[in-house]
């Protein structure tokens, strides 16, 4: 496990030092800090729009540390080579994948905390959070539930990411069928209902198996979800987990035995 | 005769590529077997693309062999226990961008099991071999070719192998990096470090190499002793134009 660790914590350190991390972190703080003015732009919406900004542009910018973090990382490591003097180590190779794995998921949930505090003290400079929510749920409870469901999200963004960064061809590849699977990953309950509504046959077998192989972000969707009333609020997140928990392991396992066949 | 560290039996990789419905087959390397004894420098000599690296890359773990085995100190690579033995420094060493030597050393230290407390010690050890120790805490996208390479080397030697291998290490060097980097292999062999590299540079391996054997398409055709070239500068230089003329490959040099 130390080899595990050490990967890991190199990954954070490598990630927080780049370039492009700090500038997607110094763009969704920018962003975040001028939901203010874009509020303002709505009125009678303005809770409203800073609540829901926040967080998309938390998931985004989280997402953007995934992928970048992923590419920057793994796939320019294999295209430099510097990956040899890794794994000529004594490192088994699926150590590699899950150390980089950890760190990847680290740095995401660095960007997502920081964002999510500098969201919340957005709201709270203007007292907004008491307009938000429900007589059942306090803002000091949904809200590090949201930010915990979206990193959910994250971890099962990060192991896609990193499975295309390591078997990729190139680093735009791995940003293309990272974002291709993150677009079609919110398309879970349309697919459903593709599914339902085609008969047998090819097709049907087609759509069964995308909605296999694409992950389901709808299984995170708490935003919209807490506000219904009789809504099983701890039941949904216990599935929610362990769905992200099946299905990035799932990954990482596919991933490790692939990685461990790759010849350099 | 000492032990062998290395030892090669019937080594081949053959290559194949799908391109447009067709396979095409290549073979790497072709049914090699070699020894290398503990202690010695052993020099791979040969023209681009007669299998040198794939040599390296196989005794690496990088590549699998097709057929053929490879031990180092009787376990057969790859093997956790042979990678401890070996230190490997690639022909343009990259490093992550953003870490200082510091940091690069002290994750492979920590990758090659080395004790936390002892590491920190061989870091600056180290550093001071390769004439590092003045820039190891500066991010290494600050540093030029030859500083890379040094700390190449640095990474090469930090946990103390019994067995290097060295894929062109003085390809790219100003005089000065050459003459250095000849100096610390010179120095790892005089303490019973055994060096097992690859070289375009003929003259090179005339000053460092106890043997040399000549690749040619993967195969490897000859094994010269230090005493085949020693009497005469540029010896080495017309034994390996003969062998290639002997073999047939010298026209694609002409």
């Amino acid at each position: 496990m130390s080899s595990v660790f050490a990967i890991a914590r190199y990954t954070i350190i490598e990630q927080i030092r780049n370039r492009l991390y700090q500038i997607i972190l110094f763009f969704g703080g920018a962003i975040l800090a001028s939901s203010l003015l874009l509020g303002a732009l709505a009125p009678g919406h303005k809770v409203r729009v800073i609540f829901d900004l926040g967080l998309v542009m938390l998931e985004l910018f989280g997402l953007a540390t995934a992928v970048f973090g992923a590419v920057s990382l793994v796939t320019q490591e294999i295209e430099s080579k510097t990956i040899y003097l890794l794994l000529t180590r004594p490192l088994r190779r699926p150590a590699y994948i899950l150390g980089r794995f950890l760190g990847l998921v680290a740095a995401v949930s660095i960007t997502m905390v920081a964002m999510a505090i500098l969201h919340v003290l957005v709201m709270v400079s203007d007292r907004m959070w008491f307009q938000v929510f429900t007589a059942d749920w306090s803002f000091w409870t949904v809200y590090p539930l949201l930010v915990f469901m979206s990193m959910g999200k994250m971890l099962i963004t990060a192991a896609v990411a990193l499975f295309f960064s390591l078997f990729a061809t190139s680093s735009v590849s791995a940003l293309v069928f990272t974002g291709f699977f993150w677009v079609a990953g919110h398309f879970g309950p349309e697919l459903s209902f593709m599914i339902n509504k085609t008969v047998q046959g090819p097709l049907r077998t087609v759509l069964h198996a995308a909605a296999a192989v694409f992950p389901n972000f709808q299984y995170f969707n708490f935003r919209d979800m807490y506000a219904i009333p009789g809504f099983p609020g701890y039941e949904f997140i216990g599935w929610a987990v362990l769905y992200a928990l099946a299905y990035a392991g799932a990954l990482l396992t596919v991933s490790m035995i692939l990685f461990s066949r790759k010849e350099f | 005769m000492s032990e062998a560290i290395l030892t090669i039996t019937g080594l081949t990789k053959v290559y194949k590529r799908s391109h447009l419905g067709r396979t095409l087959v290549s073979r790497g390397v072709n049914d090699l077997n070699v020894s290398v004894r503990r202690g010695e420098v052993f020099g791979l000599l040969g023209l681009n693309g007669s299998g040198k690296t794939t040599t390296i890359k196989l005794i690496l773990g990088l590549l699998f062999p097709t057929t053929g085995d490879i031990k180092v100190l009787d376990h057969s690579v790859p093997h956790p226990e042979a990678q401890k033995k070996i230190g490997y420094l690639p022909e343009v060493p990259y490093f992550y961008r953003n870490l200082t030597p510091v940091e690069v050393l002290h994750l492979y230290g920590s990758l090659s099991k080395m004790d936390p407390q002892f590491l920190k010690k061989r870091i600056d050890e180290v550093l001071i071999m390769v004439r590092m120790d003045q820039v190891k805490k500066k991010p290494m996208r600050e540093f030029s070719k030859g500083m890379l390479q040094r700390i190449g080397l640095a990474q090469a030697i930090l946990h103390d192998p019994d067995l290097l291998i060295l894929d062109e290490p003085v390809t790219g060097l100003d005089p000065l990096g050459i003459r250095q980097t000849r100096q610390l292999i010179q120095d790892l062999n005089s303490r019973g470090k055994t060096i097992f590299f690859s070289s375009h540079s003929i003259s090179e391996l005339e000053r460092l190499a106890h043997r040399v054997g000549i690749l040619v398409d993967g195969k490897l055709v000859k094994l010269l002793d230090q005493s085949e070239w020693k009497e005469k500068s540029g010896r080495l230089e017309e034994l390996f134009i003969e062998t290639l003329e002997a073999s047939g490959a010298a026209g694609s040099i002409r």
